[in-house]
């Protein structure tokens, strides 16, 4: 799609997409959305997917969203767990975002999760850290830094013996 | 990185005491006195080749065997350490679980309460609006009725004054005895002037004016 082109370009832009606030479960595979396009208790259903569904796309990219659309008789969510549970969310007659909220309680991570797996997330990905497992073993890999002491020794000023030197 | 000349070159005395014979460094082509030498191949009988295989064949099975079973004993120790963490997991993903299902099933039943109470209003209203259809259909269809009965008596009183073939004869004595001559002209005020040539206005032709 073209840069500002179409319908609500902005649902396309990355801000809108990363301020999502649907993240689905580890174990949830499938979401899928079932709705009408006429009707007034059909409207929140397609206000949802029309805003919302690509934020939730974006935000769990394992998951599969289908919607089906004008195959029912009301408008449901339903999640499919890897394990075979399935939920089912009637959302007759409800605004988009009574929606959003109600899957965010009941089918998304909660904000606890959430913020431990983002620090988790800055831990392994914080280039400033250094060590096994990390980008660099020795922070004296930097530039600018001063090079380990077993590898060439420090600066005179620096080093006990001629710092301490009594004569 | 430290280069060999920066040993070689530093001014205080060497500490490090170096076990291996000089060598030449790599980057230095080779000697000129060694630059045709060809070094002879080493001559392996074949028994002893058959023994080495024999024993490297050996030794790589028994390492391999080793590496196996101590990357089999670390996959299970993992597995069970996971599975105690993951039973705790598990119950609070249960738990989880659980709940989740029953905000859920709230929020189902309420919202299917909701809908049956739109679906009666809706029902009514559609009851409504049938009724009214049907009245109206029914005054429409009684009008019409109405309409049609009036055509028929007034066409059964204009009836009476067609010409059957019975009164035939009475009424072209009538029309004979009766001439009527439209042959005239009228003006702005209604009056009526006859024509002159038809023999008729002789007769009448006092009855010239008559107001309209």
């Amino acid at each position: 799609m073209p840069f500002m082109k179409g319908r609500t370009p902005i649902r396309r832009t990355l801000n809108y997409l990363e301020a999502g606030r649907l993240v689905l479960k580890d174990k949830i595979r499938i979401f899928s959305v079932a709705y009408n396009i006429q009707g007034k208790n059909n409207n929140g259903a397609k206000e949802f997917v029309f805003w919302y569904l690509p934020q939730i796309q974006y935000k769990n990219p394992n998951v599969q969203v289908a919607t089906l659309k004008n195959l029912t008789p009301s408008p449901f969510v339903k999640c499919y767990f890897e394990d075979g549970r399935k939920i089912l969310v009637d959302v007759d007659n409800k605004s988009k975002e009574e929606i959003l909220e109600h899957l965010i309680n009941t089918v998304g991570k909660s904000k606890k999760v959430l913020e431990a797996e983002a620090t988790m997330a800055e831990k392994k990905d914080n280039p400033a850290n250094f060590g096994i497992g990390c980008d660099r073993a020795c922070l004296c890999e930097v530039y600018g830094q001063i090079p380990c002491s077993g590898v060439v020794p420090l600066p005179k000023f620096m080093r006990g013996k001629y710092k301490n030197a009594t004569d | 990185m430290i280069s060999q000349n920066t040993f070689l070159k530093r001014s205080w005395p060497m500490l490090i005491q170096c076990a291996e014979a000089h060598r030449k460094p790599r980057w230095l082509p080779v000697a000129k006195s060694k630059l045709y030498r060809i070094p002879k191949r080493p001559e392996v009988s074949e028994e002893e080749r058959l023994e080495l295989l024999r024993v490297n064949n050996n030794y790589k099975t028994q390492m391999r065997a080793i590496r196996r079973f101590y990357h089999e004993e670390m996959i299970k120790e993992k597995s069970t350490r996971d599975s105690a963490s993951s039973e705790m997991s598990l119950r609070l993903e249960a738990d989880e679980w659980e709940r989740c299902v029953i905000i859920n099933d709230k929020w189902n039943a309420q919202v299917a309460t909701e809908r049956e109470e739109r679906r009666k209003i809706q029902l009514a209203e559609m009851e409504e609006l049938a009724l009214a259809k049907m009245e109206a259909k029914d005054k429409e269809l009684k009008e019409r009725l109405e309409k049609a009965a009036e055509e028929v008596r007034r066409q059964k009183a204009l009836c009476e004054t067609f010409i059957t073939p019975d009164k035939l004869e009475e009424a072209i004595d009538y029309a004979l005895a009766n001439p009527i001559d439209y042959n005239y002209a009228i003006d702005l005020h209604g009056k009526t002037y006859l024509g002159t040539t038809t023999p008729t206005n002789v007769h009448k032709d006092e009855k010239t004016s008559t107001a309209v």
